[in-house]
């Protein structure tokens, strides 16, 4: 129980100090494995609140945010020189062996690119780690992801599953984060992304 | 074999197959028990690996707060935790001693996480390169472990797993067995019940089966069990043998009863058709059964005596008080007389005591005397008249002896009336002499001419004689009347010495001119009967005793009492009796007189006369010598 108290105390606390990173490392190195081409790119950082909480619990049923999701986050957008090649987005998503922080490459339809495991503990990585898993999530939307999702709006089907079947709750971890990552994404950045940047 | 071996047997199979299965339910029994602490030994293995797996979760996560947030104070608290899943880990060696390779790594690893996240507190706040190796040196380290905790959890998992199986199949097996046992008891119960059913209970409901059906002594009832226990057998066959004897004992009962019948049917025709009365009466003399002679004796039907009391009828088996005389109704051939109201009374009956069903009844068998009691009577007055016929034959051959005492007496009272004739002259010419007052000396001279003297002395003599001639001629009228005169129906008491010496006056001119007669009379009793009877034997005797004597000899006759009797003996010195004669001597009409001269009823009546006075007569003879009849008469007559 003490244990307990003492994860939450801690939880509490590091919501004050939240980075803008969404990671514990910098992605710009792997930027450039995603985006090859890429010469530059651009930070937007903006912040996520309750509101924008309250939006995901209904956009998402039982895929609410907690306390470390909220705060200042930071959305790259990659470029070749002026031209907008896509977007990057990191996202940490609690998993049972600690955070697994996930690189989405995001086309401008707000698709999934392709992604990369920045930091994940579990051993089970290497059995989705492979281009037979990440195609079942490129070049998908939103309403594409949701589409393997159960009705529990939080695991994976068995359509999803059937690439990864000795690793379903890394593969539920990485859904949830991809879905996450496109509808924050477009809730948060959308706005700047399309008047700004085009 | 014997039940009670079967009984032995079963107790003792029972006993052993119930301890076999007891021993072998408790054997598989530890069997589970062992299994389920194996089970429940690695299921607390396993969760403790679980709440370790938990708390290295909540470990990885400060962890990721640590490197995402830097703050010192979280490290202070990776450590504590740590510390906590270290202790855990030591909890887990000591339970599960054959992972303590994979778990020794575990530690190692964890402290070697925990040096890494330790070294980490003295760095600047500032990003540090450090720093990232830091986090991937943890990464890789922390990555190993779940790695290592995968496999542990699995091996822990799959050996729960594996005990957990191992442990329902022992609970299966267990069940298993004890359903196969039970399964095994419940039909060698059933096994044993049809054995005992068919071996010994069947064998008894056949004999039950047998032993109800009816009982028909034709029919070969098998009641012999080849099959079942000792005392089965030897019941069957005891019952086998019970029922040929019941069989054998029926089939005599039935002959016995066919027999009955006949004898029944054959007694009712007797009882119907015989002469003899005979009367059933139960202990209070009330007429129960009785046959057709009955209601013709009775002259009444059978409505009108069943049911009374025999004594209404036969008035002699009733008590003073009205009850039923048992003994009198016991007695054999005693006469009897009916009720007045009947015209035929006289009878003979006999009784005895039968049990009927356990219940006292008299049998009495009445005969119809009637005829033969007129017969006796019409023979008992022939028989008097022939007793006095022959007493007055006695008296016509004593006649002339009597006619003798008498003339003697009556000669010298003749005589002397002559003479007082005489005498009566003389005094009375004295008289007239005195009358005429004569003078005294013609008066003397007449007195002393005449004797006078002596005719007045002579007179008194001459009377004296005449009155012993009157009274001895008296006498022998007043014996002759009485022994003339016919008895009283009753007995009388008669003293037997006066009897003798009356007797001996009626036949004394038969005797004193040949016989020497002794006397010796020392009886002096008085006994009940009829005297002119006795007189009669008597003077039968005295005179047979005289004609035994051809011209002189000697009669004794002497009376005593002897017991309870008197002994009266007429003996003589005569010519006696032959042996021959002996025999026939009391016979009617037997006689050894010339024709004319005896009746040849005189000793054959002397005989009737003892009887009926309940005596008898004894004689004794010598052919030569003498001959000497006793008469026995006892002092009481009923």
């Amino acid at each position: 129980m003490k244990y307990f108290l003492l994860l939450l105390l801690i939880i509490f606390a590091s919501n004050v100090y939240a980075d803008a990173y969404c990671a514990l490392r910098d992605p710009v190195a792997q930027i450039k494995l995603l985006y090859p081409t890429k010469t530059n790119q651009r930070s937007i950082v903006k912040e996520i609140n309750e509101g924008v909480r309250q939006q995901v619990k209904v956009a998402l049923p039982n895929n609410d945010l907690h306390f470390g999701e909220l705060g200042k986050h930071t959305l790259y957008v990659v470029l070749q020189q002026q031209t907008k090649l896509g977007y990057v987005h990191v996202r940490s998503e609690q998993s049972k062996w600690g955070l697994v922080e996930i690189i989405w490459a995001i086309d401008e339809d707000y698709r999934i690119k392709d992604f990369a495991f920045q930091r994940c503990r579990s051993p089970k990585k290497k059995l989705i780690d492979n281009q037979l898993f990440k195609n079942m999530f490129i070049g998908k939307n939103l309403a594409q992801l949701q589409a393997y999702l159960n009705k529990d709006g939080i695991t994976a089907n068995q359509k999803l599953l059937s690439v990864a079947t000795d690793a379903p709750e890394l593969t539920n971890v990485v859904l949830r984060c991809a879905l996450k990552t496109l509808l924050l994404t477009q809730l948060v950045w959308k706005e700047e992304l399309d008047n700004k940047l085009n | 074999m014997k039940i009670s071996h079967y009984n032995q047997i079963i107790a003792v199979s029972t006993l052993l197959i119930g301890s076999c299965i007891f021993g072998f339910i408790w054997a598989k029994y530890q069997n589970v028990e062992h299994q389920s602490r194996i089970h429940y030994q690695s299921s607390i293995s396993l969760k403790s690996f679980q709440h370790f797996s938990s708390m290295f979760q909540i470990w990885l996560t400060t962890q990721d707060l640590f490197f995402s947030g830097k703050q010192v104070y979280l490290a202070e608290g990776i450590n504590k935790q740590t510390k906590v899943l270290l202790d855990e880990l030591n909890a887990l060696l000591d339970k599960s001693k054959d992972q303590t390779d994979k778990l020794n790594q575990l530690k190692t690893l964890i402290k070697d996480n925990d040096k890494t996240i330790t070294s980490l507190v003295t760095l600047n706040n500032q990003p540090d390169k450090n720093w990232l190796l830091a986090i991937e040196n943890s990464d890789n380290l922390t990555s190993n472990i779940i790695v290592l905790i995968e496999e542990l959890k699995r091996i822990y998992m799959m050996q729960e797993s594996e005990f957990s199986d191992a442990h329902q199949m022992a609970v299966k097996k267990l069940k298993a067995w004890v359903s196969g046992l039970i399964g095994l008891y419940l039909f060698m119960i059933i096994f044993g019940t049809r054995w005992i059913s068919k071996n010994i209970v069947k064998p008894l409901e056949n004999i039950t089966y047998v032993a109800n059906k009816q009982l028909d002594s034709k029919e070969n009832i098998e009641f012999i069990q080849h099959h079942g226990p000792q005392e089965v057998v030897e019941l069957s066959e005891t019952i086998q043998k019970l029922t040929q004897h019941i069989k054998l004992e029926i089939t005599k009962a039935e002959l016995q009863r066919k027999n009955a019948d006949e004898a029944n049917k054959r007694i009712s025709s007797i009882m119907s058709s015989v002469p003899t009365s005979i009367i059933l009466v139960n202990e209070d003399g009330v007429i129960k059964e009785v046959n057709k002679a009955v209601n013709k004796l009775f002259e009444a039907e059978d409505k009108d005596i069943l049911n009374k009391k025999i004594g209404h009828f036969l008035p002699i088996l009733a008590m003073v008080n009205g009850d039923f005389d048992t003994n009198s109704a016991t007695k054999t051939m005693q006469e009897g007389i009916l009720s007045t109201d009947i015209k035929k009374p006289y009878i003979e009956y006999s009784g005895c005591l039968v049990s009927i069903f356990g219940e006292n009844h008299y049998l009495i068998a009445i005969s119809d005397i009637n005829d033969r009691k007129h017969d006796q009577l019409a023979l008992s007055q022939l028989n008097q008249q022939l007793v006095h016929a022959e007493k007055m034959a006695s008296i016509g051959q004593l006649a002339a002896g009597i006619a003798h005492e008498i003339n003697n007496p009556i000669g010298y009272i003749q005589s002397n009336i002559e003479i007082l004739t005489e005498y009566y002259e003389f005094i009375i010419a004295f008289k007239n002499l005195v009358i005429e007052n004569k003078p005294y000396g013609e008066i003397k001279s007449y007195y002393q001419e005449q004797d006078l003297d002596y005719i007045f002395n002579d007179i008194e003599a001459v009377i004296k004689s005449c009155q012993d001639g009157t009274s001895r001629v008296s006498k022998i009228i007043k014996d002759l009347g009485s022994y003339a005169h016919q008895d009283n129906e009753k007995m009388e008491p008669v003293n037997i010495d006066e009897l003798i010496n009356k007797s001996l006056v009626l036949v004394a001119n038969e005797l004193k001119y040949k016989v020497e007669l002794i006397t010796k009379l020392e009886a002096s009793s008085v006994i009940f009967g009829y005297p002119q009877k006795l007189q009669q034997v008597f003077i039968n005797l005295l005179v047979n005793a005289s004609h035994a004597i051809q011209s002189s000899g000697k009669v004794w006759i002497t009376s005593k009492i002897i017991d309870s009797e008197v002994n009266i003996s007429i003996k003589d010195n005569g010519h006696g009796i032959s042996s021959e004669n002996m025999k026939k001597l009391f016979d009617p009409f037997f006689t050894t007189k010339p024709v004319g001269k005896g009746t040849g009823l005189g000793l054959h009546i002397v005989s009737s006369i003892l009887e009926e006075h309940n005596g008898h007569i004894t004689v004794s003879s010598t052919l030569g010598h003498g001959t000497e009849f006793t008469l026995h008469l006892p002092l009481t007559h009923s």
